[in-house]
């Protein structure tokens, strides 16, 4: 079991929302479960500013919606994965959205995305998703049968 | 029959994990508050007639008012999106359900 939110203490997350409320309601749940820092991003297009400043390589966790104008959370993820933006490419990046057609959930998997939850969400369900996304990424597991659908 | 309020609040504090009143009411005024925004891009893409960016920003508030329970917004919300390219009266409805939500808090 990896529900342990104490594994999310200490980290520095960002939150990509291109609704200003989500970004809020999320990163007051982050908090709330102990993460240090916390940036918001509304939006792609803003994300991608914060990831590719010096604020990027202390991000340790990305909690990603999928639809947003200008840019949205596939490309995002790929940019991350691909070692194109100041966060590692290793970070645990989840996907925190309405969409669930089985073709962008699909790809977010072959762009090795480490949970992919579906809103609305609790905090407390939130909190045991990237936990367990968090330790199966500190285990070094690569299966996306092993990661949390 | 009865109708349904714009916010189950009952649902909110199960969802965000608290109790605390004046806490939901915080979260629901930050949404009203978000709302507000929302409802402007959604009648700037209108006025445009951007009927990609329309569904871009209904399905987004949407996830927003389905996270803070509050149907019956996200459920007039749904169907702007169903509606299109013509969503005129659904965008209509929006703006009622959000009134509505607005004079709650």
């Amino acid at each position: 079991m990896h529900d342990r939110q104490d594994l999310l203490v200490g980290l520095n997350a960002l939150v990509v929302d291109d609704v200003a409320f989500s970004v809020t309601l999320v990163s007051n749940m982050l908090r709330e479960m102990g993460c240090n820092e916390v940036h918001g991003a509304n939006g792609g297009v803003d994300a991608l500013k914060l990831m590719q400043s010096d604020l990027g390589q202390d991000i340790d966790l990305v909690v990603l919606d999928m639809n947003m104008p200008g840019i949205d959370g596939l490309t995002i993820l790929r940019m991350i994965r691909e070692g194109l933006t100041e966060v590692a490419p290793t970070a645990t990046v989840a996907m925190l959205t309405g969409v669930s057609e089985e073709r962008v959930v699909r790809s977010a998997f072959a762009l090795s995305v480490d949970a992919y939850v579906m809103k609305p969400v609790s905090k407390s369900a939130l909190g045991a998703r990237l936990a367990r996304a968090i330790a199966q990424r500190r285990a070094g597991s690569t299966s996306p049968l092993m990661r949390s659908a | 029959m009865m109708s349904r309020p714009p916010i189950d609040f009952g649902a909110l504090a199960e969802l965000i994990g608290t109790d605390d009143e004046a806490h939901l009411r915080e979260v629901a005024s930050l949404f009203v508050t978000s709302s507000a925004r929302m409802l402007a891009r959604v009648r700037d893409c209108q006025a445009r007639a951007d009927i990609e960016a329309l569904r871009i920003a209904a399905h987004g508030w949407k996830g927003s008012a389905v996270q803070v329970c509050a149907a019956p917004l996200a459920e007039a919300l749904a169907q702007i999106e169903k509606s299109l390219p013509d969503a005129a009266e659904a965008i209509a409805e929006v703006e009622r359900r959000f009134a509505a939500l607005s004079a709650l808090l």
